[in-house]
């Protein structure tokens, strides 16, 4: 063969292998976790073990419920916490992470999670009264943070919305009540699934529950606090179509397609419990599949996705 | 007609000459996709290289999402850039500032005594609930279909593990186990006595452990947990 040919194979070998070679450093790759454990030492020393990373994450509490005669969150098995004793727990998390970190240049920016699982049966006006109340505590935390550890870490709302949980209506109801604390409310990471929404049509296809792709649009990204930050857990790339379809949708039915900010995997959580067959994608797989997704029409394309994250359970 | 030659007729027909040609085809081929293969695995490598430099701060990520945005017709005015950017000025601001301490607070000692008092096994898990609870999915191990119309109990083990567990109108009682090293489990499902009716249908944990469920109108029973 002429010298040429090998040349270009070579170079054609080369492309392939930094193709397929491609990822994100590993301290961006954040743990994330599900907070059943209500105790202040170890949340300090649980921000303590995360000092070698930096980027999103999400601490997801509970479901939303009356504490004593207050608004806050259950911890699964773990006792029940308001939002002001949660936002201690976080404080407790900042704390050590500040002590451990690896480098002064880390930072976190932490999203502190409730869900819309049990809230059916809740009033709108006291699921209103609860996103507001957890928007404040968003801000209190994050106003404590930039006064004492502005260089080490900055916090979030977050929120595991997931269209087989509740009626739209009731999750819409407490996204109100968060996002009304404009101007003063924080950002929220939108680790929402789309459960059962359409993989391959963006005409406001119908999902899991009565949701539509429109509601996973409108509350995920249109709502002004939401950064897009979805779980894309499935292997066959299913949830990974079904996010790049709902910002399709956005693209051609509301003329705003979706940014996404991340992406959320469960590998470590699936390990914790035995394995979860179909839905451990690792981060890298889940960013890859998004990325992938996205990038198959000019509509959806967007250059990165900077945040991957993986959940594990901290009991 | 031109004869076969000797050689050929020995060999099948085949020319020295052809199987030669047809034995270099095969070692280009070969030596081809060697090529290849070595060069994706050394592109493979490189890449991996290179993401062990150091990463591209959280600052830089911000930017990038707020250009990103932008390239992607978000207006500049848009709330969300505007949160974003003001994230980012502040980021930018706080490498000039002395940040105050917080009063009374030594992160070093409250490691120190957060490690020695887990190790003690002086800290728990803040406590377990125990009795009933709100019925909610716990990811991936309870779904929205195992905690529907069900009474929840948490219900703490003598060894300092807990139960978290859903009983369907079915009398099917779904188990999951927490401990305080971060081990979650579903364990295996049990018949327990009913009927189960939400509200009306008693249920509590026993000090072994295990459930005392009284159903209206009936004497209690002891279900036990695994």
């Amino acid at each position: 063969m002429h010298p040429t040919r090998y040349a270009l194979l070579a170079l054609a070998g080369l492309l392939i292998g930094i193709a397929v070679g491609c990822h994100k450093h590993p301290s961006f790759t954040t743990r994330s976790y599900y907070m059943a454990n209500a105790s202040r030492d170890e949340a300090v020393l649980l921000g303590c073990a995360n000092g070698d990373k930096q980027g999103r994450l999400t601490l997801f509490f509970g479901a939303p419920k009356a504490v004593g005669s207050g608004y806050g969150a259950t911890l699964w098995g773990a006792s029940d916490r308001t939002a002001a004793q949660i936002g201690t727990l976080v404080k407790d998390f900042v704390r050590g992470y500040v002590y451990c970190r690896e480098s002064r240049s880390h930072r976190l920016l932490i999203g502190v999670g409730t869900s819309n699982s049990a809230v059916d049966g809740k009033s709108d006006t006291w699921l209103t009264t609860h996103g507001a109340r957890w928007s404040k505590m968003v801000r209190d935390v994050h106003d404590w943070a930039a006064t004492h550890y502005p260089t080490a870490a900055s916090i979030y709302g977050a929120w595991d919305a997931e269209p087989s949980w509740s009626r739209y209506a009731k999750a819409s109801a407490w996204m109100h009540g968060y996002d009304n604390a404009y101007p003063r409310r924080r950002n929220l990471h939108a680790n929402f699934s789309a459960d059962g929404c359409p993989q391959t049509t963006a005409d406001n296809g119908a999902c899991n529950n009565g949701w539509t792709q429109w509601h996973l649009w409108h509350l995920a990204w249109d709502h002004d606090p939401s950064l897009t930050f979805p779980q894309i857990y499935a292997t066959s790339g299913a949830n990974a179509r079904q996010w790049k379809q709902i910002s399709e949708y956005g693209h051609h039915h509301q003329g705003d397609g979706i940014h996404f900010f991340g992406v959320l995997a469960q590998s470590a959580a699936c390990m914790q419990v035995g394995g979860c067959a179909g839905t451990d994608n690792t981060p890298h797989e889940s960013h890859d599949q998004l990325f992938d997704a996205l990038d198959s029409h000019s509509h959806t394309r967007q250059g990165s996705i900077d945040a991957m994250t993986d959940v594990r359970w901290h009991s | 007609m031109r004869r076969t030659p000797a050689h050929l007729a020995r060999h099948g027909g085949d020319h020295p000459n052809d199987r030669t040609r047809e034995q270099g085809t095969v070692r280009r081929t070969v030596l081809g996709l060697a090529v290849v293969v070595a060069a994706a695995l050394a592109g493979s490598a490189a890449a991996a290289s290179l993401s062990d430099d150091p990463p591209p701060d959280v600052e830089a990520m911000l930017r990038e999402e707020i250009e990103a945005m932008i390239a992607a017709g978000v207006p500049e005015d848009h709330p969300k850039v505007e949160s974003l950017r003001e994230d980012l000025r502040a980021m930018e601001r706080s490498h000039d500032t002395d940040a105050p301490a917080e009063p009374g607070v030594d992160l070093g000692a409250r490691v120190d005594t957060a490690r020695e008092r887990v190790a003690a096994g002086a800290s728990g898990t803040g406590g377990w609930d125990r009795g009933e609870v709100l019925c909610e999915p716990v990811p991936g191990l309870l779904t929205i279909d195992d905690v529907a119309d069900a009474v929840c109990v948490s219900a703490p083990q003598p060894d300092g593990t807990n139960r978290y567990v859903a009983i369907g109108p079915d009398e099917v009682a779904h188990v999951v186990t927490f401990d305080d090293e971060g081990e979650v489990a579903r364990l295996a499902d049990r018949s327990v006595p009913g009927p189960i009716v939400p509200g009306e249908t008693s249920v509590t944990p026993t000090a072994d452990g295990d459930l005392q469920i009284t159903p209206p109108g009936r004497p209690p029973a002891v279900a036990d947990l695994p």
